[in-house]
C-alpha cells in the first residue's frame, strides 16, 4: 500500500485548519482526484456505455435474428412504446406493486423498529432472525413463496380451507404473492433502516410526552414519528426506486402472465425474448428515464437529505 | 391537596447495592424540597419514581394522600421539567406549550390561546411563541420547558437538574426566576440538583443523598450549621470543609498545626485520647492580622506556611499544607478511601478576607474560632455534638 | 420506563416477528426434504423426510457449475469493487476536493440504475467481442451495482474514522507507517469486511444478468440456474430439487450474515443503501 503512505504523508501535512497555501490544496486535489479516478472510469464504462448504447439502440428498428434488416427510425421505437396500451397497463402494475410494497414495508419496517428498540431481552435473536431474509437470495423466496400458494404444492390452500383456488390464475391473487414475496424479503432492511432513525429520537422526548399525558398511539404519531422524517424520507426514496425495478419475483412465478408485467420484464421481454433490441432498448431508456424522474421529485419536492438521515455517522 | 410523601422507598436493579436504599421524606403542600448529592446518589432516580417513569422495588409513593406506586405517569399528574428541558424540536414554542393540553383534548382552542398567553406573559415569552426551540436561546428553551410544566396546572412540579446546562452566570440568574415563580405559584415542587449552591438557594427543605441513602433532611440553615455527618458536612459549602485529625489531650485539642482550647461542657462530650475528625470550614480561618481585637482572644492563632495563594476579588483563597504524624495521616487516608472523600489531603483551605496581604510562599499568622469547629467519629462519620449550634 | 404487564405483549411481538422472518425459511427447508410424490401433498411439514431431493441436486452438473460460478464470480466482481472503492474511499473521507459529492451522488445514482436497461446493449456487444457466457462477461455488468455500493459503505465507514488518532500517535514517537498500521488499520478493517460481505450478498443475488448473459454451465450462476431447474427428469416436479439447491445455496449465506450480523447492521444503517 504504498500510495497510502504516500497519502497519509501528504494529507497529514495538509490537516491544518489553517488557510493553506494555494499548492498544498492543489496537490491535495490531484491526489484525490488519482485515487477516484479508477473507480469513477469503472462505474462510467460499465453503466453509461452501455445505456448511450441503449438509447443508440432504441433509435433503430433492429431486430437480433435480423440484424442485416436495421434501420434508422428515429423516436420512431418511443412513439410505439408510448401509444402501446401494454406499456401503459404494465406502467401501472410497476406503480400498483411499488406502492403496496413500499406502504407496507413502511409499516410493518416502522412495527418491528418498534418491537427491536422496545424489548431488552432477546433482542439480539429479533435483530439476527431479521437479517435471515435479507440473506436469501431474491429467487429463492420468489420459489419459496410461489410453491406455498401454488396449487400442487402449497399448504396455503390447505392451511386457509380455500379448498382448489388457483392463486397464479388470476391477477389480484398473483399480484398479492408477487408483493407478499417481495415485501416479506426487504422489510427486514426497511426496518432496520428506521430502527436506526428511531434510534436517534431522545428518549427524553417520550420521557416528557408520557408526563404530558400522551398513549402510546399519540407518542407514536405526535412525537416520534415527525421526528424521524428524514430517515422515513430516505428509506421510502431508496425502497421506491428499487420497488419501482421488480423483475425476480415476477419472472419466477407468473413470467408476466395474468397481467403483472412489469415494466423491467417487458423490457427484458422485448429484448431477450424477442430479440426485439430496438424495442427493448427504448422500454429501457423509458424505465431509467422513470427511475430519475421518480428520484429527482424526491429529492427535490420532499427535499430528502441523504446525508442527513444516516443511523451513524 | 397535592403532598408528596416516600416512605420507605427502595430501587434494586438486580443484585447488589440497591441504587435508592429505604428513603423516607415527605413534602409539604406548596413546599420545595431539593434533592440534592453526588452523580448516582439517586436523587434522579427517586425522582422518576415520583413521577412514574420508574417502578418502586418497594415503598408506598403517595401523592396527595393517595397511594400512586401502580398509578402510570399520566394519571398522576405531575409536571417535570428535564435536564435537557426534552422540548419537542418540531413543534414552536406555543405548540410545545400547548402539547399536554392538545393531548388532554378536552380543551377548547380559545382557551387554549388563554391559557398559552397567561403563562407566556409570566414567563416572557410572549414574542417567541412562533420559535422553533433549536432557535432558542438556553435559558429560554428552560422557560419554554417550565411554561410546559405550569400550563397543566399540575399537581406537583419535578425538576430533574434544570441548570446543568447553563453556564455560570445564566444558572445563577435562572435559580432566583425559579424561585421566585415556585414562591408565586405555590406548588409543591422537587427538585434535583447536584450543586449544593442551588440546593442551599432555592430549597425550603433539602435533603441530602448519598449512594441511595437519605443523610439528612433539613431547613439549609440546619445543614450548614449542624451536618448530621461528614458527608453532609463536607458537601454542604464552598470550599470543602477542612476535615483533620484531632486528639482531645489535656483539657485541650490537639490539632496537627495547631492547639485549641474548648469550653469545658464541650470538651466533656468528646472521647479523650482518641483519634477524631476535627471540621473546620475555610470561612471560619482568618488573616490573623486582620481580626478584630475584641474577637481575637475567642479563638486560637497559629503560625502556617502558605503554599498557593489565589486571590479572587471577594475572597481570598490560601492554601496551607501541614504535618500530621505518619500512623495518624495513614489511617486518615484510608479513612479517605472508605468515606470516599477528597478532602483529606493533608492541607488547610483558607478563606481569608481579600483585604489579606498573605501571598504565595509567605509565613503568616492565620486565626480561627476554635468553637465553630464540629468533631466527627473516624469511622462512622457521624457528627459527635450534632444539637450544638455555636453562633458567632 | 416501566415494564411490568407491557412486557408480555411486546414479547408476543417479538416472537411473532421471528415466526415472520424465518417461515418461508422453513418452508423450503420442509419442501427439501420431502419426497417427490409427497410435494403434491399440500402439507406444509413432509411426510417422510428425505435426502432424495439433495441427492438429485448435487448430481446435477447444471448446479455444482452454477455453485462453482456464483461464488467465483461474485467474489471477483467484489475483490475488484473494493480494491477501487477503498481508495476512492479513503480519497472521500480524509481529503477535500471539489468532486467529492459529484462521486458520492455518481455512485447512488448507478446503484439506483434498472439494471434491465442495459442488458440488451450487453447482450449485442458481449456476442460480438466473445464475452457472452464467460465469468468476466458477468463480473464487468456486476461492477455496475457493486462498485457504487462498495465505494457507499466504506466512505461511510471511514468517515468514522477518527483520523487525528493517527497524528497523536505520531506525537506520540510513531513513524506514520506505524501509526497508520496500529491506529488506522484495526478500524479500517472492519469496514473493509463489513462492505466486502454486504458488496458478496448482492452479487450472490443477480438474476437478471444471470439470465440473460450466459446460456450454459459454463458461467450461469445459481439464482439463474435455480430458474431453469427441472428437476432429476423431465417428468419430475422441480419444486424439491429447486427446494433443495435453493437450501444449500442460503445456508452458507445465512451463517455468513449471522456470524457477522452486528457488522452488517451497522453497514447497512450508516450507509441507507440498497437492500
Amino acid at each position: 500500500m504504498a500510495t497510502s503512505t504516500d497519502t497519509v504523508e501528504r494529507s497529514s501535512a495538509a490537516r491544518p485548519r489553517a488557510p493553506r497555501p494555494p499548492d498544498r490544496a492543489r496537490a491535495e486535489r490531484r491526489l484525490a482526484w488519482k485515487l477516484t479516478a479508477p473507480a469513477f472510469v469503472v462505474m462510467l464504462l460499465v453503466t453509461a456505455y452501455p445505456m448511450l448504447n441503449a438509447v443508440w439502440l432504441s433509435l433503430f428498428s433492429y431486430r437480433l435474428t435480423d440484424p442485416g434488416a436495421r434501420e434508422l427510425v428515429g423516436l420512431g421505437n418511443y412513439a410505439v412504446v408510448l401509444t402501446d396500451a401494454l406499456w401503459w397497463r404494465d406502467v401501472r402494475t410497476t406503480v400498483l406493486i411499488t406502492a403496496i410494497t413500499v406502504a407496507a414495508e413502511l409499516v410493518l419496517g416502522m412495527a418491528f423498529a418498534l418491537v427491536m428498540h422496545r424489548i431488552a431481552f432477546g433482542r439480539r435473536v429479533v435483530r439476527t432472525s431479521i437479517l435471515v431474509p435479507y440473506g436469501i437470495v431474491t429467487v429463492v423466496s420468489a420459489f419459496a413463496w410461489r410453491y406455498a400458494f401454488a396449487l400442487d404444492t402449497g399448504f396455503v390452500n390447505a392451511w386457509f380451507g380455500l379448498g382448489d383456488f388457483a392463486w397464479f390464475s388470476h391477477r389480484w391473487s398473483s399480484l398479492f404473492v408477487i408483493c407478499a414475496s417481495e415485501i416479506w424479503k426487504t422489510t427486514p432492511f426497511m426496518s432496520l433502516l428506521l430502527l436506526a432513525g428511531l434510534a436517534q429520537v431522545p428518549d427524553e422526548l417520550q420521557e416528557a410526552a408520557v408526563m404530558d399525558g400522551a398513549t402510546g398511539w399519540q407518542r407514536l404519531a405526535r412525537v416520534t414519528l415527525p421526528n424521524m422524517k428524514a430517515t422515513i424520507m430516505v428509506a421510502v426514496l431508496f425502497r421506491t426506486l428499487d420497488a419501482y425495478r421488480v423483475f425476480d419475483s415476477i419472472f419466477v412465478m407468473t413470467a408476466g402472465a395474468q397481467d403483472t408485467e412489469s415494466v423491467s420484464f417487458l423490457a427484458y421481454r422485448q429484448t431477450m425474448s424477442r430479440t426485439a433490441l430496438g424495442l427493448g432498448s427504448a422500454v429501457s431508456v423509458l424505465l431509467f428515464l422513470s427511475v430519475v424522474l421518480v428520484a429527482v421529485v424526491f429529492i427535490k419536492a420532499f427535499k430528502v437529505d441523504l446525508g442527513g438521515a444516516r443511523g451513524a455517522r | 391537596m397535592s403532598a408528596i410523601a416516600l416512605s420507605h422507598i427502595v430501587k434494586r436493579y438486580g443484585e447488589g447495592q440497591p441504587a435508592v436504599d429505604d428513603v423516607t421524606l415527605d413534602v409539604a403542600d406548596g413546599e420545595l424540597v431539593v434533592l440534592v448529592g453526588p452523580s448516582g446518589c439517586g436523587k434522579s432516580t427517586i425522582l422518576r419514581m415520583i413521577a412514574g417513569l420508574e417502578d418502586v422495588t418497594s415503598g408506598e409513593v403517595r401523592i396527595g394522600g393517595e397511594i400512586a406506586n401502580e398509578q402510570s405517569p399520566r394519571d398522576r399528574r405531575l409536571a417535570m421539567v428535564f435536564q435537557n428541558y426534552a422540548l419537542y424540536p418540531h413543534l414552536s414554542v406555543f405548540e410545545n406549550i400547548a402539547f399536554p393540553l392538545r393531548i388532554a383534548g378536552k380543551h377548547r382552542e380559545e382557551e387554549i390561546h388563554r391559557r398559552i398567553d397567561e403563562v407566556a406573559a409570566l414567563l416572557e415569552l410572549s414574542e417567541l411563541l412562533d420559535r422553533r426551540p433549536a432557535q432558542l436561546s438556553g435559558g429560554q428553551r428552560q422557560r419554554v420547558a417550565m411554561g410546559r410544566a405550569i400550563v397543566r396546572e399540575a399537581r406537583a412540579f419535578l425538576f430533574d437538574e434544570p441548570l446543568s446546562n447553563l453556564d455560570a452566570k445564566l444558572r445563577a440568574q435562572m435559580r432566583t426566576e425559579i424561585a421566585r415563580l415556585q414562591r408565586r405559584l405555590r406548588v409543591t415542587t422537587v427538585y434535583v440538583t447536584h450543586d449544593q449552591v442551588e440546593a442551599m438557594t432555592l430549597g425550603d427543605r433539602v435533603a441530602v443523598l448519598r449512594k441511595g441513602v437519605l443523610q439528612q433532611v433539613d431547613r439549609p440553615r440546619e445543614l450548614y450549621e449542624r451536618p448530621a455527618n461528614m458527608f453532609v458536612a463536607g458537601f454542604i459549602g464552598s470550599p470543602a470543609m477542612n476535615f483533620v485529625p484531632a486528639t482531645i489531650e489535656d483539657g485541650s485539642v490537639r490539632l496537627p498545626f495547631a492547639t485549641a482550647r474548648l469550653p469545658g461542657e464541650l470538651l466533656q462530650r468528646l472521647p479523650a485520647r482518641r483519634l477524631l475528625i476535627a471540621g473546620i470550614r475555610p470561612e471560619h480561618f482568618e488573616d490573623a492580622a486582620l481580626v478584630n481585637p475584641a474577637v481575637r482572644p475567642r479563638g486560637t492563632t497559629f503560625d502556617a506556611s502558605v503554599d498557593v495563594a489565589e486571590w479572587v476579588g471577594s475572597e481570598q483563597l490560601a492554601y496551607v499544607p501541614y504535618e500530621a504524624p505518619s500512623e495518624v495521616s495513614t489511617s486518615v487516608r484510608s479513612l479517605a478511601r472508605e468515606l470516599d472523600s477528597e478532602a483529606f489531603r493533608t492541607q488547610l483551605v483558607v478563606s481569608l478576607d481579600a483585604a489579606s496581604s498573605i501571598r504565595s510562599g509567605d509565613r503568616a499568622e492565620l486565626w480561627f474560632d476554635a468553637r465553630r469547629m464540629h468533631f466527627f467519629d473516624p469511622r462512622s462519620g457521624d457528627n459527635l455534638m450534632p444539637d450544638v449550634v455555636v453562633s458567632a | 420506563m416501566r415494564s411490568a404487564g407491557r412486557g408480555a405483549s411486546w414479547a408476543v411481538a417479538a416472537i411473532a416477528v421471528v415466526a415472520y422472518a424465518l417461515l418461508p425459511v422453513v418452508w423450503m427447508v420442509s419442501l427439501s426434504f420431502k419426497r417427490v410424490d409427497d410435494l403434491s401433498a399440500r402439507r406444509f411439514w413432509p411426510d417422510v423426510w428425505t435426502l432424495d431431493s439433495y441427492r438429485t441436486v448435487f448430481r446435477t452438473p447444471l448446479f455444482t457449475s452454477a455453485l462453482r460460478n456464483s461464488i467465483g464470480i461474485s467474489f471477483i466482481a467484489t475483490a475488484i469493487s473494493i480494491a477501487l472503492a477503498t481508495f476512492a474511499a479513503y480519497a472521500i473521507a480524509r481529503l477535500d476536493f471539489r468532486g467529492k459529492r459529484l462521486v458520492l451522488t455518481m455512485a447512488l445514482a448507478v446503484a439506483m440504475f434498472p439494471v434491465v436497461s442495459i442488458v440488451g446493449p450487453l447482450f449485442d456487444i458481449w456476442r460480438t467481442i466473445g464475452l457472452y457466457d464467460t465469468w468476466i462477461g458477468l463480473v464487468v455488468p456486476y461492477m455496475s451495482f457493486t462498485l457504487p455500493l462498495a465505494i457507499w459503505v466504506l466512505s461511510a465507514f471511514f468517515r468514522q474514522i477518527p483520523w487525528e488518532r493517527e497524528q497523536a500517535a505520531q506525537m506520540d514517537g510513531a513513524t506514520r507507517w506505524q501509526a497508520f498500521r496500529k491506529v488506522i488499520l484495526p478500524l479500517a478493517i472492519p469496514g473493509v469486511v463489513t462492505a466486502a460481505i454486504l458488496t458478496f450478498l448482492f452479487a450472490w443475488n443477480d438474476f437478471v444478468f444471470g439470465i440473460s448473459l450466459t446460456s450454459t454451465d459454463r458461467a450461469r450462476p445459481v439464482p439463474a440456474a435455480l430458474a431453469f431447474f427441472t428437476g432429476a427428469s423431465q417428468f419430475q416436479h422441480p419444486a424439491g430439487a429447486i427446494s433443495a439447491a435453493a437450501v444449500v445455496v442460503t445456508v452458507p449465506v445465512v451463517v455468513l450474515v449471522l456470524v457477522f450480523q452486528r457488522r452488517i447492521v451497522a453497514g447497512l444503517t450508516s450507509g441507507a443503501v440498497k437492500g
